[in-house]
């Protein structure tokens, strides 16, 4: 059987569809690696977490504690700046700044509306969001913000973290993915916070009981 | 004599990635002796905040370095958003000189003076390690630049800095000074060390891909076969024309044939060109290197086994240079492509460790790498600039040395 020899141009159709498809599979070769790439953040994001409380446990101080906590976000999820919020008690619809990392210039006190807080869940915002209008110091780019609460399901706080509008040369945008890892580490800050207070209390009232004891034996001859 | 001293870190807190580093790379010396600093880190460090934090627990080093977008050190690699590794220097024979306005067009005349001021210094430097802006350079030019004043013979290794891949920004510093543009560079005047280089990279050609410069100024390519040359690249990728070079940078390296001896101790055909920086119009791109009208480029395909194989042939060849020395300090240049734009991370340690453990077995050997764009490294004798390579750079005693 002889074969057709093909003309110029039908060459030159078969060279450009084997041009695109090896175009196209580097472009595959490319998207697999940022998949490959993806599965590694996730896994370092849970080493990270299980590191985190570890070393939160013996925290020795609320400051210590606080850094820790920002830190393990700053690093488990990339991001530019990270604040942690406490409840103002002494002043309604207000969060103190308890720790600022990567934005020294965050101010000490910022307004808030539970209302910005329906549920448990962490939430991302981005431009035009409230968190924007009522922030307007952090110039933020993109955040999440996540609260936590006490045992009686009262708002405690919140871990906001994000990247300026300066940032965003170097920084990705928050995608959803992270929405639920972010409210995992959140609650789990919350909760390692909670046990602090209690654990405090508990070792105040230890203390007051020790001090009592002591005094009581002075009249008991044991 | 220069002694050399590294350590890395991944805390995300300036000040404790600086002590980390300090701690490892020290241990029980003065880091007060320190005479040079070189820091890499990734752009989530604050630079002046982590070079004033060096200088606190160094006060009489010089620090210089830039940012990458990874580190590599003897603990291994780390491409997170804040990671950091140094070198310290002890010694009297290193000296430093930096300047800034680097571009393509620039390359040459700056290359030239900074040259110039480091020999003012001394005149016994014998190995200059370069450190540059990565974004609009003409590598090449600024080998013609440091050799115009050292001379050919001159040994130039080094890097040009990085982001993390979203090639925007990269930074060099040297003391308070921090720059986007600047060409920083370390002159070794220790009689005693020798420079053993070795290089490669995995990619082949993919043959019938080809493109042929028409147009061109300086390190811009404006025309390719006649089209708007970013275009044209963008479409045998099958891409749209207005994709950044950050998401094409991967999968763009172009080739450039080289002769047979070059081709030889390469253990590849090509040398690779990475376009880096596209012109705001999304017509034309910039090459790391000065371009001719003419000049044949071949579209490169990263290969994984051939990555492999070539550190393995790498190595083989590296053990052979030191004649059983140990090296008294590694330098390391990766393209970052080769980080994780290529591996996934288990895969990038062992490759790491393929390069690690030939060289330095059980021993700790001081060791700094970073992923950077581009390289500066000798081939078949003569400085070069490459990209796409992981490039080794051993300092080991002379043999027979005596003082």
């Amino acid at each position: 059987m002889t074969e057709r020899r093909r003309s110029y141009e039908e060459l030159e159709a078969i060279c450009t569809r084997l041009e695109a498809r090896a175009g196209e599979h580097l472009v595959l070769q490319r998207d697999l690696s940022r998949a490959k790439d993806q599965v590694d953040s996730e896994l370092m994001r849970f080493k990270s977490f299980q590191e985190y409380t570890t070393k939160t446990l013996d925290a020795d101080s609320d400051d210590t504690f606080y850094q820790l906590t920002l830190e393990a976000i700053i690093e488990a999820f990339e991001l530019e700046l990270a604040l942690f919020l406490r409840v103002d008690k002494e002043t309604p619809r207000r969060f103190r700044v308890a720790a600022r990392f990567g934005c020294d210039e965050a101010p000490d006190a910022l307004p808030f509306d539970p209302e910005w807080f329906p549920g448990a869940e962490s939430r991302i915002a981005e431009t035009g969001d409230v968190l924007f209008d009522q922030w307007p110091t952090l110039n933020l780019a993109t955040a999440i913000i996540c609260p936590f609460r006490d045992r009686e399901g009262n708002l405690e706080g919140a871990v906001l973290a994000g990247v300026t509008t300066d940032g965003m040369d170097f920084y990705e945008q928050i995608r959803d993915e992270i929405r639920v890892p972010f409210s995992v580490l959140v609650r789990q800050a919350g909760g390692l916070w909670i046990n602090r207070q209690l654990t405090a209390g508990v070792l105040a009232q230890n203390e007051r009981l020790s001090n009592l004891t002591k005094s009581y034996s002075r009249f008991v001859p044991f | 004599m220069l002694e050399f001293r590294s350590g890395s870190s991944n805390a995300v807190n300036a000040q404790s990635a600086v002590s980390e580093c300090m701690e490892r790379a020290f241990h029980d010396a003065d880091p007060k002796d320190c005479r040079l600093l070189i820091i890499y880190a990734t752009v989530g460090h604050n630079f002046p905040q982590l070079i004033s934090a060096a200088r606190q627990v160094c006060p009489g080093a010089s620090v210089v370095g830039g940012s990458g977008s990874g580190v590599i050190a003897t603990e291994g690699v780390s491409e997170n958003m804040r990671s950091m590794a140094l070198m310290a220097i002890s010694g009297d024979d290193v000296f430093v000189a930096s300047g800034s306005g680097l571009t393509g067009r620039t390359s040459e005349s700056l290359g030239r003076s900074v040259a110039a001021n480091l020999k003012a210094q001394s005149d016994d430097i014998s190995m200059v390690y370069v450190l540059s802006a990565g974004l609009d350079v003409s590598g090449d030019r600024v080998i013609a630049g440091i050799e115009s004043v050292f001379g050919p013979d001159i040994c130039c290794f080094g890097l040009t800095t990085a982001d993390n891949g979203k090639a925007k920004h990269t930074f060099q510093f040297h003391d308070e000074a921090v720059m986007e543009d600047g060409l920083v560079l370390v002159g070794f005047a220790d009689p005693s060390l020798e420079l053993l280089t070795g290089v490669h990279h995995g990619s082949v050609p993919l043959d019938a891909v080809t493109f042929t410069v028409t147009k061109c100024d300086a390190n811009q390519v404006l025309e390719l076969d006649g089209q708007p040359a970013w275009p044209a690249l963008m479409a045998k990728l099958g891409l749209p024309a207005d994709t950044p070079p950050s998401d094409a940078l991967p999968i763009a390296g172009l080739g450039m044939d080289l002769s047979d001896e070059e081709s030889a101790e390469y253990h590849n055909p090509q040398i690779l060109r990475v376009p880096i920086k596209v012109a705001d119009d999304r017509q034309s791109f910039f090459l790391p290197t000065s371009v001719q009208v003419g000049t044949r480029y071949v579209l490169m395909e990263r290969d994984e086994q051939h990555i492999f194989d070539g550190v393995d042939r790498l190595m083989e060849r590296l053990r052979e240079d030191l004649s059983g020395r140990r090296p008294i300090a590694v330098f390391h240049a990766d393209c970052m492509a080769r980080g994780r734009l290529m591996f996934n991370r288990v895969l990038k340690d062992e490759i790491i460790a393929k390069m690690q453990y030939p060289l330095c077995g059980e021993e700790i050997v001081p060791w700094l790498g970073v992923y950077g764009f581009s390289e500066y490294a000798q081939l078949a004798g003569r400085n070069q600039f490459h990209s796409y390579t992981t490039s080794l750079f051993r300092i080991v005693r002379k043999q027979g040395y005596q003082a």
